[in-house]
């Protein structure tokens, strides 16, 4: 047996993994499975925004439709209906396994589930409605907040006794992440919420605010989970220990050093002093340092048994997930620097790289943790291996073309509009070649996750359908399980 | 590291001091900003956004016009705001005091708006551009916001609002085009729309072929009297 610390903690201890599994039933089906319905509905409005790009005619008759509801709506789905929800499933998951201890009293959590569906649901409609905020990535409005802080409240206390009540006392790196990212979170959105929702800050410092919750959102919680199942799975799936313990605290280290001070960088040219703008170059560049040794680390770890390891899908869901995050992170370097910022600032590059982060660095890694955990948690195989495959190469080659479409047209748009020799139309019609590769892109994105969904549904079904008849049968409104199966 | 709290002291002193640096400094400096006396006039800049623009800005926040348009002009030497037209200055945190909320935007796929009122300041342009982006801008991308529009059939001599439409895009015989209250507001929201007024810490450059640029009103072009603390 290897050392516990360089390694996810296997089935050998006082609380059976099943037992823990078990435990986690409900809440995480909940947070899975309407994590994918959300996923779906993201990518169908992201997919529609991009045809309403170079279609403008396209469902423009209705206000509820218009492109600056349906961006919003689409972008409000995929980063708190799947983004947060994914994560919330695994922070749980893993901080149960990692600290080999159950999950207590999971009914109230199976309630957070419901609260944070119905506030996203709410905020959703909001956004579509016209209620949004206007405010990037808080953009839902005011009744949205309440639900969401009720379920938010009810994981981050559920995930801190659980990490409190852990029988293993040694920390994982996973965990350092896992409970790092999620007090980042509930810092930054109460913040975010406060200065932006409730009671809004004056003039441009509402920028600033906003401009560092998403940032917050993408890299230190979303982020912090996405490393922290690349840290628990990769070793796991290849059954070998982490390569350097010492790296990863390095590497962990000064992400929490550098990582929250990026944001402003966000704000390149805006009408701000220009340090807040600089701390986030800065900072921005710094990054290479965390993710130079993650990387290697991970790589280190891979090394050698890559070829075999390519077979297991979830392990190249992850694989695909870490080489995102590092794309991700050099061309947000790349960009934040002032002499590329000048021509890609205000164009689709920057929209790219979130996209990126959202839907690669930490979506594809929350795919494949969804596959480990999703069949361990329900009982249930996955009920078709094809469909699996085809969510694969939909999101990666979707994923691959679409963020290509949108840098290419955001160079093109960049340095055409500044040139003012150009008209403003023939510039941004330049472009538009490049966005139509990238709807081009969004639609096989949109394939594979309906693959997904439909395997997901399919899962879902017949881990409830018996699920159900006992429930049934236990009030007396059916005679027995047998009978429902036969008629 | 196998410590519960030193993993949230950890945790706790990475995020005090991003929320030290990027929210309470950037709020203490931000925050003494306020209205201020400009020009020979001594008039208070920004001006109080009043009555239809300010429900305007509520229209344009709703449809969420900032998913497209900018409303921030650059500085000289990063990117070509100025020299486009977009600006005779960059914009300052000043300029964004009143604004509920900041629609700073992100994404230039129709043009930065921050001076639009005083590029384009006749309101019947942005009626028809509103109703039919393409009868102004051939090729446009920009949505047709119908929706903020009534069509109605001509009573008598015909409302004084109707819009006046070229071949095209006119409609059928009998029926006009008339502008809700929600396109009057947001007309009236983007045709106040100018941040030109020189200030302390944004002057304008007294350029000579600044001359015939529309955004460059003369009367506007006053200096500021009473320079910021800072």
């Amino acid at each position: 047996m290897t050392d516990p610390t360089q390694n996810p903690p296997a089935a050998a201890s006082a609380v059976s993994t099943a037992a823990i599994d078990a435990s986690c039933r409900w809440p995480l089906m909940v947070f899975f499975g309407k994590g994918v319905g959300w996923l779906m509905i993201g990518s169908l409005l992201l997919l529609i925004s991009s045809i309403k790009m170079h279609g403008p005619g396209f469902l423009g008759d209705t206000a509820w439709l218009g492109l600056g509801r349906v961006k919003p709506a689409a972008m409000t789905a995929l980063a708190y209906g799947f983004g947060v929800q994914f994560a919330f499933g695994m922070l749980l998951w893993m901080l149960c396994r990692l600290g080999r201890v159950p999950l207590l009293n999971a009914p109230f959590l199976f309630l957070a589930g419901g609260a944070w569906n119905i506030g996203v649901f709410f905020g959703w409609l909001g956004i579509l409605g016209g209620a949004s905020t206007g405010h990037a990535y808080m953009e839902m409005p005011r009744a949205a907040w309440p639900f969401v802080f009720v379920a938010l409240g009810l994981v981050a206390l559920w995930g801190l006794l659980t990490f409190h009540n852990r029988s293993e006392r040694r920390l994982y790196v996973s965990q350092w992440y896992l409970v790092a990212g999620l007090f980042w979170f509930v810092w930054a959105v109460s913040v975010a919420a406060y200065l932006l929702v409730f009671q809004p800050v004056r003039g441009v410092m509402q920028a600033v605010v906003a401009a560092w919750f998403a940032h917050d959102l993408l890299h230190l919680w979303l982020g912090a989970v996405g490393l922290a199942a690349l840290h628990y799975f990769i070793p796991k799936l290849l059954g070998r220990p982490l390569y350097s313990r010492q790296l990863a605290l390095f590497g962990f280290w000064t992400y929490a050093f550098f990582a929250p001070w990026g944001g402003l960088a966000r704000l390149s040219g805006g009408p701000l002093p220009a340090w807040m703008i600089s701390s986030g170059i800065a900072s921005n560049a710094m990054m290479i340092l965390p993710l130079g040794c993650i990387a290697f680390n991970l790589y280190k770890t891979i090394e050698g048994d890559l070829k075999a390891a390519r077979e297991n899908i979830i392990f190249r869901f992850l694989f695909c997930g870490g080489v995102a995050l590092c794309a991700g992170w050099l061309l947000q370097i790349l960009l934040s620097f002032r002499t590329v910022s000048a021509t890609t600032a205000f164009t689709f590059a920057p929209m790219a790289v979130d996209h990126l982060f959202l839907l690669g660095a930490f979506g594809l890694v929350g795919f494949g943790a969804a596959y480990y955990i999703m069949p361990r948690v329900s009982g249930i195989d996955w009920p078709s291996a094809k469909l699996a495959d085809l969510h694969f190469l939909c999101s990666v080659g979707g994923l691959i073309l679409h963020v290509i479409g949108l840098l290419l047209a955001g160079w093109v748009q960049g340095a055409r509009i500044n040139n003012p020799e150009l008209d403003f139309m023939t510039a941004i019609k330049s472009s538009i070649p490049m966005v139509g590769l990238s709807t081009l892109a969004l639609l096989i994105f949109l394939a594979g996750q309906a693959a997904f969904f439909l395997n997901t549904q399919k899962l879902v079904c017949r881990w409830w359908s018996p699920v159900m008849r006992e429930c049934c049968a236990s009030v007396g409104l059916c005679r027995s399980g047998k009978v429902e199966v036969e008629s | 590291m196998n410590s519960g709290p030193i993993l949230f002291l950890c945790a706790f002193l990475t995020m005090a001091a991003s929320f030290w640096g990027l929210i309470l400094k950037p709020y203490a400096q931000l925050a003494t900003e306020d209205l201020r006396q400009v020009g020979v006039s001594k008039r208070l800049y920004p001006n109080n956004t009043l009555g239809l623009a300010k429900a305007g800005a509520d229209v344009y926040r709703a449809h969420g016009c900032v998913e497209c348009h900018t409303q921030q002009v650059r500085p000289e030497g990063q990117g070509g705001d100025i020299a486009r037209g977009w600006g005779i200055r960059r914009t300052v945190a000043q300029d964004y005091l009143l604004e509920q909320p900041v629609q700073l935007g992100s994404l230039r796929v129709g043009p930065d708006l921050a001076n639009v009122g005083a590029r384009l300041p006749d309101a019947q342009w942005h009626y028809q551009h509103m109703y039919a982006p393409r009868s102004k801008v051939p090729e446009s991308t920009m949505p047709a916001y119908k929706f903020l529009f009534r069509k109605q059939p001509i009573t008598g001599a015909g409302s004084p609002d109707a819009l006046q439409f070229e071949d095209d895009f006119a409609p059928e015989e009998g029926f006009e085009i008339v502008p809700t209250e929600a396109a009057r507001a947001l007309v009236a929201y983007l045709t106040s729309r100018r941040a030109d007024l020189a200030l302390f810490e944004a002057p304008v450059p007294a350029s000579p072929d600044a001359e015939g640029d529309t955004n460059a009103a003369p009367a506007q072009a006053e200096s500021i009297t009473t320079p910021a603390a800072e």
